[in-house]
């Protein structure tokens, strides 16, 4: 059976009950559900607004709204913060804030407020009542109070569905909260309940399936989880050794892998054991990078040439034993490196250049040669690629500062697909929204509950958990 | 969807112009090159949803093309699908009633589309949606401006009978069935038909040339039949709207307007900007009339906004004061001035005198007798002129009103002097209640002339003729009014002393006064003063009608050798340069009182 047999009574519910709030578990076709009801509205001479986080997720939705057959002009997919800034770019009187022409995500909170005072306008609320039947909005436990007094302003022009799972709502904590899927969702979205199946599974790996949607009760009251009898492969934890052990252990060409970590210290350090077979995927904003891009915009030269290669030896494996702390500190003082090793000639001149030359051209070419040594292999590669990226266009327009061209990457980046690695290392953070053929859980005992159940729901065919015991107690998420 | 605000810059004779449109209906009217056409046709060029119309040098005002022309519309009451977030929603920007602009469309301003059309020395036209304060806009395709619901009337007008592209009752088809296809389906029916019916005589002519065709060594033509085109079908002229057997293009041309501004008028969900130049061609009076109180109530009920010129008085007396836009353009630069409703003095004016606003420069007489005397003089200086081959007051644009009353005719000058037209206003000088409105209009650019202090005309005139010349005046009177009551008038005036004949000199003798009373008596009579201490009120003056006031003129101009050195002649003077005064584009001689002669 196919899901789209399935949907129609859901979807004839949502459009029936809106607005509404409609919770999905992890794999169970809520993608699926929202395209089926955006071509129910296309069928219908309708045109729908849909919402969600992330680009990859927006790429997720447009898919699916493809294979759905939905028209191009039917469809509108963005991510809440691109909408709303797209909005309030157009309306500086009506959102009461002035924004420069490309975003600067660290306002985003007011970004967000100038948004709901936007939405809140007869202009834009006609606006909005002309161009959509329906708005759709995806992994709403991800959304913050600002984000969610947005889409209440929307409900009032254009009925609202959305859609979501309070179990993997995920957060950076800053100042703002995230709403409470019970209090304030529920009050503006009553629940509409919808049959499902775990379709995610229903190849690989069906128990699987079963027995993910049997541990969310214990996962929502914090209790312990039983890995004992259950279609998962347990590890007992043995520091570093278990870890390089089933990672390598995984079969090469049976698709993709994610081992997950915690935090990013954690996934660069088993990225660095595992030799380059592992690449570390990367939050958008990652701090490593930006410092990295800071530095050379603003270091003297000896701080310079130590800080490049002191990067290269974070990103990649094997970098050290050619550039061993003593040069560091030698280039920390403004001398020049030497070899007698030919293999190794060009890269020392080339960092020795940063020296007599420093700028963003020759840090690049330094980069790039220091990846030609023997037995380097880059882990950190998204981090790698971005540097990289970010100098060359600070080098073809010198206007832009290096942060400032990492800053246009990264804009670019977000809109466009992440470049897909099939063995990576990451965090549930990152890995929301994604899947994997198999995953590894390096240190289960961390997680807390929302963690633990984005990580196991990560994999389709296999999940492999390393943990001090087969029964987990996650960690309690206010710390 | 209606037209707030029109701007235009370096389009054909108008360097620049900046119009706040307010009303629904707006009937432009000034004199000639005024450049009322052009903003239609400005209008039409930024709003209509012609593809690619054809410019030359000639559209860049005085042929510079050195400067782009840019021509913007701010076009409110807009239609939903065009204020959809991927069409124009986030584009929109505010006006306020003063047709000042916001960025935002935030409270206390309509909510508006900027739509601006640019040509730049390529000729190459560009459409965007702007707002104020950006830089860049975003380009509007024809078939979005196609969504402004523009048309234009008297162009092409057969077009909109037809169900061809673009046309407004292909529009008219769509919305209500909302399918293409049946026009297309019609045509090639109608394709089937002619293949069937062709008449013998076309099919013979098809055979022979079929033969030729073959002898020629052309392709084997299987059957050679006469049918319809098909790229015409499906271009779709031929099919166009009958009545009865009649197509609509055998209609008067007044009826085709009519009808395609009827069709036009339905077209469009939402309500059309509908743009008329000449009204009045090819309508007689009656349904002239007709159609303009059809559209006052069209546009009243906001369903619509017609802008249309009309170089018609009766166009311009069949309309509210309010519906006037006056028109001037001055070096480049053209403003259009809305007559104020406030004003309800300018109606009776507009009723007394329609055609003033059609003209250029505006002649205002205190009553009929100056009217008249004015009408009189221009008659004649323009036989002159027109003897020296010099533009006449007609091709100036000389416009002569009755002002009813000297507190009337200043008020009216002063009406039209705001409106923007040069004006004189010429008065009596025997009331002095009226000082305060001739220093008021004064004020605002009006000519006054006036007589000699406590003269009217009739007194200024009997002061100044020499004895002959009393004696014609005195004979004309007589013509007028028969030789007895002017007679008696006089000798009422006269302490009842008897007088005969009708020369003056001759009174004076006969009643023993002096020659300077009875001319004082004359005059009083003449005016229709009331007799001093008698208590009897003279019923009217001996010249109070345009006829007679016409007559005055003839006197003026034989008796001209002695008058053009008196006061009277010197009024007449400066009433004959204001009317000739020479255009500051044309190069004819100022012309002076001798004209008179």
């Amino acid at each position: 059976m196919r899901p789209e047999d399935q949907l129609s009574p859901s979807v004839r519910a949502v459009l029936d009950g809106l607005p509404c709030s409609v919770t999905l578990p992890a794999g169970t076709g809520k993608t699926e559900l929202i395209a089926a009801v955006v071509s129910e509205v296309s069928k219908q001479d309708g045109t729908a607004l849909v919402l969600t986080h992330t680009h990859a997720g927006v790429d997720a939705l447009r898919r699916r709204m493809r294979k759905f057959g939905v028209a191009k002009d039917r469809v509108v997919v963005r991510t809440i913060d691109a909408w709303c800034f797209d909005l309030i770019r157009h309306f500086p009187q009506l959102a009461g804030l002035e924004v420069p022409e490309a975003p600067v995500w660290a306002n985003s909170c007011a970004y967000h407020q100038a948004a709901a005072r936007a939405v809140g306008t007869h202009a834009v609320r006609r606006m909005l009542s002309v161009s959509y039947q329906v708005v759709l909005v995806d992994e709403y436990q991800d959304c913050l109070i600002d984000q969610h007094n947005v889409i209440l302003g929307i409900v009032g022009a254009v009925p609202t569905a959305v859609f979501g799972d309070p179990l993997q709502g995920l957060f950076d904590f800053g100042t703002n909260r995230p709403v409470q899927w019970g209090s304030d969702v529920l009050a503006a979205f009553p629940d509409m309940a919808v049959d499902y199946r775990p379709w995610r599974w229903q190849h690989d790996n069906s128990e699987l399936g079963d027995w993910l949607l049997s541990i969310r009760e214990a996962l929502q009251t914090g209790q312990p989880v039983d890995l004992v009898g259950a279609p998962v492969k347990w590890i007992q934890a043995d520091g570093l050794q278990a870890q390089n052990s089933v990672c390598f252990g995984v079969p090469i060409d049976d698709g993709s892998v994610a081992a997950l970590g915690r935090f990013r210290p954690d996934c660069v350090t088993v990225a660095s054991r595992l030799q380059g077979t592992y690449a570390v995927m990367e939050a958008l904003d990652e701090k490593a990078t930006a410092t990295f891009c800071a530095l050379v915009d603003h270091s003297g030269p000896p701080a310079l040439a130590s800080g490049v290669v002191q990067f290269a030896v974070n990103c990649a494996t094997g970098v050290a034993v050619h550039l061993p702390a003593a040069s560091r500190t030698r280039l920390a003082s403004s001398k020049p490196i030497g070899t007698r090793k030919p293999e190794l000639q060009a890269t020392f001149d080339a960092v020795n250049k940063i020296l007599s030359s420093p700028s963003p051209g020759t840090v690049r070419a330094a980069l790039e040669t220091i990846t030609r040594l023997p037995g380097v292999t880059v882990y950190c590669r998204e981090a790698w690629r971005e540097a990289l990226a970010a100098l060359q266009h600070a080098t073809l327009d010198p206007r832009l500062s290096v942060v400032e061209a990492l800053a246009k990457v990264r804009n670019h980046a977000r809109t466009t697909e992440r470049r897909s690695e099939s063995r990576i290392v990451t965090r549930p953070l990152l890995a929301k929204g994604l899947e994997y053929k198999h995953v590894v859980l390096l240190d289960a005992d961390q997680y807390t509950a929302v963690e633990l159940y984005v990580a196991l729901t990560r994999g389709s065919k296999s999940v492999t958990v390393i943990s001090k015991s087969p029964q987990i107690t996650p960690r309690d998420s206010r710390r | 969807m209606r037209v707030r605000r029109l701007a235009v810059q370096n389009f054909r004779g108008i360097k620049r112009c900046d119009w706040n449109v307010e009303p629904r209906l707006v009937a432009l009217v000034g004199a000639g090159d005024a450049t009322k056409t052009t903003l239609l046709d400005a209008l039409g060029l930024v709003l209509s949803p012609s593809y690619s119309p054809q410019f030359t040098d000639a559209d860049f005002y005085r042929c510079n093309t050195s400067e782009p022309i840019v021509i913007e519309a701010a076009v409110t009451e807009l239609p939903d699908h065009l204020i959809q977030e991927s069409q124009f929603g986030k584009d929109r920007s505010g006006i306020r009633a003063d047709g000042t602009f916001e960025h935002d469309p935030i409270d206390d301003t309509e909510e508006c589309l900027i739509i601006r059309l640019t040509v730049n020395d390529e000729l190459e036209p560009t459409w965007e949606v702007v707002r104020p304060g950006d830089e860049e806009g975003r380009p509007i395709s024809a078939s979005q401006r196609a969504r402004l619901g523009f048309f234009r009337v008297g162009e092409r007008v057969d077009l909109h009978l037809r169900w061809a592209r673009t046309s407004a009752l292909t529009g008219l088809t769509e919305n209500r069935s909302g399918a293409a296809s049946i026009i297309l389906a019609a045509q090639r029916g109608a394709r089937e038909a002619v293949f069937d019916a062709a008449p013998e005589q076309l099919m013979e002519a098809a055979t022979l040339a079929q033969t030729s065709a073959r002898r020629l060594g052309s392709a084997p033509f299987g059957r050679l039949r006469p049918g319809l085109e098909p790229t015409g079908a499906s271009s779709a002229h031929s099919l166009i709207l009958h009545d009865e057997d009649i197509p609509l293009t055998g209609f008067g041309l007044g009826t085709r307007r009519l009808t395609s501004l009827s069709i036009q008028d339905q077209a469009v969900e939402g309500g059309s900007i509908v743009v008329v130049d000449e009204i009045e061609h090819g309508l007689e009076p009656h349904r002239l009339a007709h159609v303009l109180h059809y559209l006052s109530q069209r546009t009243s009920s906001g369903e619509l906004q017609v802008l249309l010129t009309t170089h018609s008085p009766i166009a311009v007396e069949s309309m509210q004061a309010s519906d006037l836009n006056v028109v001037r353009s001055e070096a480049g630069e053209t403003v259009v001035q809305r007559v104020s409703a406030e004003l309800d003095d300018v109606q009776g004016m507009l009723r007394a005198a329609p055609s003033a606003l059609l003209g250029r420069r505006i002649l205002i007489g205190e009553g009929a007798t100056e009217v008249g005397l004015i009408r009189g003089l221009l008659r004649r200086a323009d036989n002159r002129r027109r003897a020296d081959q010099l533009p006449i007051s007609a091709t100036l644009g000389v416009a002569i009103v009755d002002g009813r009353g000297g507190n009337q005719a200043v008020r009216r000058g002063a009406l039209f002097g705001e409106l923007g037209y040069p004006v004189t206003v010429l008065i009596d000088n025997d009331d002095a209640s009226i000082d305060t409105e001739v220093a008021a209009a004064e004020a605002k650019g009006v000519r006054v002339i006036r007589w000699t202090q406590g003269r009217a005309l009739e007194d200024e005139l009997i002061r100044c003729l020499d004895e002959a010349g009393l004696h014609s005046l005195v004979q004309l009177a007589a013509e007028i009014k028969g030789e007895e009551s002017v007679r008696a008038s006089v000798e009422a005036r006269l302490d009842g002393a008897s007088l005969a004949g009708l020369d003056p000199s001759a009174w004076a003798l006969g009643a023993t006064r002096t020659p300077e009373a009875v001319r004082d008596a004359i005059a009083g009579s003449a005016v229709g003063r009331k007799v001093a201490g008698g208590g009897k009120e003279e019923k009217k003056g001996w010249f109070k009608s345009e006829d007679a006031g016409e007559q005055l003129a003839a006197l003026v101009a034989t008796n001209w050798s002695h008058l053009s050195k008196t006061e009277m002649g010197s009024v007449v003077t400066s009433l004959l340069a204001f009317a000739y005064e020479p255009v500051a584009t044309e190069e004819s001689q100022p012309s002076g009182g001798s004209d008179a002669a």
